[in-house]
């Protein structure tokens, strides 16, 4: 409502060394359960459509000719070995960290992004956990800011109480910046 | 003073605002059952009884949206307590609306042109918060509405005094300062130099529409449309390239008449002009919109000239607004057509205090940005070119090869004329291909910040910066990634160093 508030202003100097930097620091790594869980996850994908697929080609329904299935077999097994390649490295890129007023998430193997939050634009945050989560125990954190989906933020595969400790966490940070 | 009262007691709205309130409830019917009639359009090329089947169901509707209308409208109730705004309301379930005033942030009248015949308006109340949603009262007589307003601001402004001293002076009426108000040239002016290219689709799906439907048409229309689309079809197989042309000129202009046209109703008797902090701008000859853009709701000031407007020197505004209410898809941004340069520094110093270009330094982006775009381009190119050349269509391989220097050049232009720059308070980034397009936001708008890097990118040590707001998002795209980590770290300093509200 202020709009006088830029006349009360200060701006005195912060030397770049001062403002802390993302560069430095140590992000942690997701539940390892959560790997196994993904794995699972495309186990059961593959066999359901990977192995439907393999059938077919093997089936040769529509008399195509038999090269073919030799070009096919070999792609499609190499298709389900770069997926579970991708999906072990994918793992491992993906890092988060929390700071004293932020929340950092890491990801993306091919196309890597590096997403930060400040806590006091975080409108609410919630646990989620789907059938396979809740076999390894593992939940997916998601935060949502103001306007629209576009700066969301989800983060997949923390144990579930981590998941629900850094949902309390944000949350007291969020408030406490209300209070003040 | 005494017509502020009435609202003490709980108050109907006008009774016209059944006649509204039947179209709405009309409009949400037919929405739910329109594949009914699907049967009874499809299923009736016999005549008479098919007529009398879809007036039955039409009158069923009727029935079925008309009476709990009129009862709507019986037991809708507006009424003021000094705190809040209560809005009873509902047959079977009763809905009881409080908003309290320190939660409204503005007052708005929407006219129809049905409103405007009869003197009435519709109100929105446009409430802060992000679980809000807009309260709309169907329609209240213009002086009722224009009270319904007076007292609410009034009360607002006292609820709020009450709570800060200091806000005490604020209670008197903000005075108005007008910036800019078109008369009709500058209208036509303004319909001119919109970007006329956008409704060349409507106006093809019209064409098209118009023909589809030639098949179902009656008697005499049908005649007269199937003879101009045969004649148009006899055209085609004798002179393919005259009839393309004669089609294109013709949509052209069809296009160019619709965004004119469309443009001068929408912003008939525009008024723009400032009211304490916040924006505010009516226009509209069949609908009157009013549209108020609060400061802090404003999370990014957007400028910028189309190709026809760069040569008529006019600018227009947007004003990027925090959605009010989650999953809320339509984006709250509002546009100032016709306005020149003054009224683009005016905009930006009453928003951010200071004037704020002056006094930054404008960075450009990596030149990989327009090599990885002549890529994609080149690539395109050499697929189209191929295929073409196979399928032995000469003449459409020579004109792809004809533009391709255009694409590029558009390529070029696209990243010359990216531009970024930060000052420590405010965030610049400009562009455009022929046009020119200008953001600024205040860093503690900021809501979250995204480093992205593709697989070309990385390799290269660049990255693209995102700054996302409560408004919409942002794009600096090919910097330096060590650059990207810097103004990262730099945004994100400010923004939780803040203690301005943001939206």
């Amino acid at each position: 409502m202020d709009d006088n508030s830029h006349d009360t202003f200060s701006n005195n100097q912060v030397l770049s060394h001062q403002i802390p930097s993302v560069e430095d620091l140590d992000l942690e790594g997701l539940d390892k359960r959560y790997l196994t869980a993904e794995l699972l996850g495309s186990a059961i994908f593959w066999t359901i459509f990977g192995g439907g697929g393999l059938v077919l080609i093997y089936l040769n329904l529509w008399d195509a000719p038999n090269w073919l299935s030799f070009v096919l077999m070999p792609l499609l097994v190499a298709l389900i070995i770069f997926s579970f390649v991708t999906t072990i490295f994918g793992f491992k890129r993906k890092k988060y960290a929390l700071r004293e007023k932020d929340i950092i998430y890491q990801a993306g193997l091919f196309w890597r992004n590096y997403t930060v939050l400040p806590f006091s634009r975080i409108q609410h945050v919630e646990v989620h956990q789907g059938p396979i989560e809740r076999i390894f125990d593992l939940g997916k954190l998601k935060v949502y800011t103001a306007g629209g989906s576009s700066s969301d933020l989800a983060i997949s595969g923390l144990a579930m109480d981590t998941a629900q400790s850094i949902k309390h966490f944000i949350l007291n940070k969020s408030n406490s910046d209300e209070e003040e | 003073m005494k017509k502020n009262d009435v609202f003490a007691v709980p108050q109907r709205q006008s009774q016209l605002a059944i006649i509204f309130i039947v179209f709405r409830s009309f409009k949400k019917l037919l929405k739910q059952v329109w594949p009914l009639f699907i049967p009874l359009f499809l299923g009736g090329s016999s005549g008479s009884s098919t007529f009398s089947r879809i007036e039955i169901a039409l009158a069923g509707l009727g029935v079925l949206g008309i009476i709990p209308s009129v009862i709507a409208y019986f037991k809708y109730f507006i009424q003021l307590s000094d705190k809040e705004l209560i809005i009873n309301s509902g047959l079977l379930r009763k809905v009881k609306l409080d908003i309290p005033f320190e939660r409204i942030q503005s007052v708005n009248f929407n006219q129809t042109f049905l409103h405007q015949f009869f003197n009435v308006t519709e109100v929105e109340i446009e409430t802060a918060g992000s679980d809000s949603q807009e309260t709309k009262i169907d329609a209240l007589d213009l002086e009722t509405a224009n009270a319904l307003r007076e007292r609410i601001l009034s009360l607002k402004a006292a609820s709020s005094g009450q709570k800060i001293k200091d806000a005490e002076e604020k209670v008197i009426e903000e005075p108005i300062k007008n910036i800019l108000a078109l008369n009709i040239s500058e209208l036509v002016k303004v319909g001119v130099v919109q970007n006329h290219l956008k409704p060349i689709g409507v106006v093809t799906g019209l064409l098209f529409t118009l023909y589809s439907y030639s098949y179902t048409l009656d008697d005499d229309i049908e005649n007269i449309v199937r003879s101009f689309y045969q004649d148009g079809f006899e055209l085609i197989h004798s002179q393919t390239m005259t009839f393309i042309i004669i089609v294109v000129i013709c949509a052209l202009i069809a296009a160019f008449l619709y965004s004119v046209i469309s443009t001068i109703l929408k912003y008939y008797d525009l008024k723009f002009y400032r009211q304490g902090a916040k924006f505010q701008a009516v226009h509209g000859l069949i609908t009157r919109r009013e549209f108020a853009a609060l400061d802090n709701k404003i999370q990014i000031l957007k400028w910028g000239q189309n190709i026809l407007e760069r040569w008529m020197g006019v600018y227009n505004i947007t004003f990027a607004q925090a959605k009010s209410g989650e999953g809320k898809k339509e984006s709250a941004s509002i546009k100032i057509p016709g306005c020149n340069y003054q009224h683009v520094n005016f905009v930006q110093q009453a928003w951010l205090g200071t004037d704020v270009t002056h006094g930054m330094t404008y960075m450009k982006v990596s030149r990989y940005m327009f090599y990885r775009a002549l890529f994609y381009i080149l690539l395109l190119y050499a697929i189209m070119l191929a295929t073409f050349l196979l399928l032995g269509l000469v003449l459409q391989a020579v004109f792809l090869s004809v533009l391709l220097p255009i694409i590029i050049y558009t390529a070029w232009l696209n990243y010359n004329k990216k531009k970024y720059a930060y000052n420590g308070t405010e965030l610049y980034i400009g562009g455009g291909t022929i046009g020119l397009r200008h953001a600024i936001l205040p860093l503690y708008k900021i809501q979250g910040v995204k480093i992205k890097e593709s697989p070309y990118q990385w390799r290269r040590k660049l990255a693209s910066l995102v700054v996302y707001t409560a408004g919409g998002n942002i794009t600096i795209p090919y910097i330096e990634k060590a650059q990207a980590n810097t103004l990262m770290d730099q945004l994100l300093y400010h923004v939780e160093l803040s203690r301005e509200s943001w939206m």
